[in-house]
């Protein structure tokens, strides 16, 4: 990205360094430095705030929300690929507030702060004989970011991380800070468990754990069909089951995870995606244009993907390595229309031959009661689509995206989509309870940028 | 048209030779090196705090870990050749993000400065 002239006088003055009498010394060592944009991890979006911050403490975070008179929005490890970050002010990091704060054994529970990444909570969960209740295949969001946006993993039986907070501190637009769970301002906390950080800040998080257990996962490659048809089975009889059918092919890498007291370790035998990735682009781009040979050398090929098991510590068998970058399209379907919805995805990526080879991600949600989750009211069948970091992705999801609405999809806070406030307000039967708690909060706006403007339909 | 259909052969076949050796762990080297399974050597914990802050906070989640294929803290065979691209080149790609390495390693407050030292650090060699 080039910077011109303009656009590094306006930086250096909103850094302060010409109104505060800095002088030619200080904008000359402001102009040897490159200005650091922020990106998502994907990459796809980006912006260049006017001030990045990671606040030490509780007191000085309350401070700083207090007297900036812009906007500020809080980012975590940068997860998200819909604009839910990007802003021209204030991008403010909880890096600096990250770790457990306590673990109770009697309840179960635990509480963090907000800036702890996933990643970091399973080792000293399990020092205090506890364990989240499920995790996602990716743990690199922090848990502040994870809640924000209803994480989630897979499972019928089990609700996304959101639905497992039992209590949070909010740092609401005018520097004061909230306790709040189910006894002490619950009209907050029954809406702030998911709020695309337009509340506040959310500085802690306190879980409802379980007792640390340990997990088998098992992995093989099938017949797609085969897999839908069998579904039902396949989600009564594991605690966790995944499907991933391989795009231009027939056939899907099913997963399924359950809880075991075996002691004897399995351990991951390492390794990301990227390798599997990288040969699946190779072929794509070989044979995209022979759909027929490009779907015969998938089924044949991925036959011989070997069955993998893996035993351990639960947060060392929910989480994955993924080190092949992308972006995703994520819609929430009612459990019921997964298949069906699935299929005609599969069928109009062969019939239309589109130009993508990661494939799909097939995962069930329980229901909870938080206005703003994608799981609200009804138990959930989530399917994603990802194109690589390095191609376009518009034609692709747009031909996926109307698939979805006719399925009655909810597209996922974190993951790219074109809706805005029209559709959500029809989406989400209890969307007027989010707004009316965040306009109380945050009349001014301070924690909104665009997108969340068009999500919510407010212009302040 | 035999040619052209030789060369499609050709390709496809190796593609989908590396297909399966990929899902059996036995691809073909990258071109860059990639870490070892296990550092040749274990990394003191860094003098500078607040290095040692950045690294525990962000960078450790992929360069303290193999399985991620990032070059890991302490590996200075691994390092070698992204440090010999030159100062510019590497905080480019901090910066911007490269192949997995995502933009700015997550660190979302850093500065140039702190990119450079925690390279620095987990290299063990100094950017020019």
């Amino acid at each position: 990205m080039s910077l011109t002239r303009r656009d590094l006088i306006k930086h250096a003055a909103a850094l302060g360094l010409l109104g505060a009498g800095g002088g030619v010394a200080q904008l000359a060592q402001a102009a040897s430095s490159r200005i650091i944009p922020w990106r998502n991890w994907s990459g796809g979006q980006a912006c260049i705030p006017e001030a990045r911050v990671a606040p030490e403490d509780e007191a000085s975070l309350a401070e700083l929300v207090r007297g900036t008179k812009g906007e500020i929005r809080a980012v975590g490890s940068g997860h998200s690929f819909s604009p839910l970050v990007p802003t021209d002010g204030t991008l403010l990091s909880l890096s600096n507030m990250s770790g457990l704060i306590g673990a109770d054994a009697q309840t179960l529970q635990s509480e963090f702060w907000g800036g702890t990444r996933v990643a970091d909570m399973g080792e000293p969960l399990l020092k205090a004989g506890l364990a989240m209740l499920n995790m996602a295949d990716i743990d690199y969001q922090t848990i502040a970011g994870a809640i924000s946006t209803s994480t989630h993993g897979t499972g019928p039986k089990f609700g996304s991380y959101s639905s497992t907070v039992v209590g949070l501190r909010l740092v609401t637009a005018s520097g004061d800070i909230i306790d709040c769970d189910a006894a002490k301002h619950p009209e907050i906390f029954n809406v702030a468990r998911v709020s695309l950080g337009a509340l506040g800040i959310i500085t802690r998080v306190r879980l409802q754990n379980r007792k640390a257990f340990r997990l088998h996962e098992k992995m093989w490659v099938q017949k797609t069909e085969e897999l839908l048809e069998d579904m039902p089975r396949l989600i009564k009889e594991n605690d966790h089951f995944e499907i991933n059918p391989v795009l231009h092919s027939d056939v899907a890498v099913a997963t399924a995870t359950n809880e075991t007291t075996d002691p004897h370790t399995r351990p991951n035998p390492g390794g990301g995606d990227g390798d599997a990735v990288a040969r699946l682009m190779e072929l794509n781009t070989y044979a995209r244009n022979h759909p027929k040979v490009q779907a015969a050398l998938l089924n044949f090929f991925l036959k011989h993907f070997p069955v993998t098991e893996v035993v351990d510590d639960s947060f060392r068998v929910f989480a994955h390595v993924r080190d092949q970058r992308f972006n995703e399209m994520e819609y929430e379907l009612p459990a019921e229309a997964g298949p069906a919805c699935v299929r005609e995805i599969l069928k109009t990526v062969r019939e239309q031959n589109l130009d993508s080879f990661f494939p799909l991600e097939y995962r069930y949600v329980k229901g909870d009661d938080i206005p703003l989750s994608m799981f609200e009211g009804r138990d959930t069948c989530a399917i994603s689509v990802h194109q690589d970091y390095r191609l376009d992705y518009h034609n692709f999801f747009s031909q996926i995206e109307p698939i979805f609405w006719k399925y009655d999809g909810r597209p996922h806070w974190g993951k790219l989509h074109t809706l805005n406030h029209n559709q959500f307000s029809k989406l989400y039967p209890r969307f007027k309870d989010f707004l009316e708690v965040r306009a109380a909060l945050d009349p001014g706006g301070k924690f909104l940028n665009g997108h969340l403007r068009s999500v919510f339909g407010v212009s302040c | 048209m035999n040619k052209m259909r030789n060369t499609l052969g050709a390709a496809l076949a190796a593609a989908a030779c590396s297909l399966v050796l990929s899902a059996c762990g036995k691809g073909a080297a990258p071109a860059t090196p990639a870490a070892s399974a296990t550092p040749p050597t274990a990394l003191a914990a860094p003098a500078d705090a607040k290095v040692a802050k950045i690294f525990g906070s962000t960078c450790k989640s992929c360069h303290a870990v193999p399985a991620s294929g990032a070059p890991q803290a302490g590996d200075a065979q691994a390092w070698a050749p992204r440090v010999a691209q030159g100062k510019d080149t590497v905080l480019n790609h901090i910066i911007n993000g490269y192949k997995g390495m995502p933009p700015m390693g997550m660190c979302m407050q850093c500065s140039e400065d702190d990119f450079v030292a925690v390279t620095e650090y987990m290299s063990g060699a100094k950017l020019q």
